[in-house]
């Protein structure tokens, strides 16, 4: 039998976790898991600011989100902060990669109901909440960023206090704070300095785990699993 | 206390302990990176060349620390993952050479 499928499933296994299949594939999903974002003609404006993250990144992912259940998920989109159904959202695009990662603590712990309770309750809480802008189209200023930029720029937004600003999010900057203040989970070592956080900072992460990727192409699906 | 370094190249960092595993539908690479320069590495970049049976490459990806101010003499460990493609037999990671950088 062909991976390649009509359409994703998903069945809710219990409160926290779906299990995502297509065709004889499946995967189990759960709350709390990051959710990044590829595509190769995604013209959604979160693809316009995601062309400057991959510019610096050299990483396909170009967006991230929080999955929640039953397809839905919060990310940091264009205008706000916002609860949206995959469905609707990428699934009707014809080009896109969606893969599902797992959080873990540094001493290899998988992290508990209640962590990604908390980490989905800080997301939910940002709700309503500008899209930074600004701090997004700064990822060019940060330290790996493009070359020949004078020192003072970077270190200016190298340093930037992004754990600490509340009022504005970035989609990474999001799951970010999420994960690190609802269950002190860290994806770097060094979150506490304040550095700018990108998709490939989290997807590149020893502290979380690839679960499974579903790939749309020409409008038919492929789910990748372990 | 050491600067930022502004610029490296392959040389940069010891590449040790290099692991690469099939799980289904993907590849697992795994290794360490250690700091042979007397200056931080900030947001290092590796590159990783996943090799067939005969060394031809068959992707080419860029991938960042988990330890982003690496110092002198640090190591930190890295691990990749991505889709796997018929034939990938082995993997090979080196030191993304980094242009001018600005920094401290």
């Amino acid at each position: 039998m062909s991976i390649f499928s009509p359409k994703p499933q998903i069945r809710e296994l219990n409160p926290w976790q779906d299990e995502l299949r297509l065709g004889n594939r499946k995967a189990v999903i759960q709350r709390g898991d990051i959710l990044f974002i590829a595509g190769e003609n995604v013209i959604d404006i979160t693809g316009v600011f995601g062309a400057a993250v991959i510019l610096v990144t050299n990483n396909s992912y170009y967006h991230m989100a929080l999955y929640d259940h039953a397809w839905r998920f919060v990310h940091a989109g264009w205008p706000k902060v916002e609860s949206r159904d995959l469905r609707s959202f990428y699934l009707a695009k014809s080009n896109v990669t969606l893969t599902w990662g797992r959080p873990c603590h540094p001493d290899a712990r998988p992290v508990t109901e209640e962590e990604a309770r908390k980490a989905l309750d800080f997301a939910e809480k940002q709700i309503g909440k500008s899209y930074d802008v600004l701090s997004n189209l700064s990822f060019v200023l940060r330290a790996d960023g493009l070359p020949e930029i004078p020192a003072f720029l970077c270190k200016l937004f190298q340093e930037r206090n992004w754990l600490d600003d509340k009022d504005k999010w970035h989609c990474s900057e999001l799951v970010g704070a999420a994960w690190y203040h609802g269950a002190d989970v860290a994806f770097v070592n060094d979150m506490k300095n304040k550095t700018y956080l990108s998709p490939a900072d989290i997807y590149d992460s020893l502290y979380q785990d690839v679960v499974c990727t579903l790939k749309i192409r020409d409008g038919k699906f492929k789910l990748l699993t372990k | 206390m050491a600067r930022l370094c502004k610029e490296w190249d392959e040389d940069a960092c010891r590449i040790e302990d290099v692991t690469f595993e099939r799980l289904r539908d993907f590849f697992r690479v795994r290794g360490k990176a250690g700091n042979l320069l007397a200056c931080i590495l900030p947001h290092l970049q590796l590159k990783l060349v996943v090799l067939d049976a005969k060394g031809k490459s068959l992707i080419e990806d860029v991938f960042h620390l988990t330890d982003r101010k690496l110092r002198p003499g640090e190591s930190c460990e890295f691990k990749i993952e991505g889709e796997w493609r018929r034939g990938m037999k082995d993997a090979k990671v080196t030191v993304w050479f980094s242009g001018k950088r600005g920094g401290e």
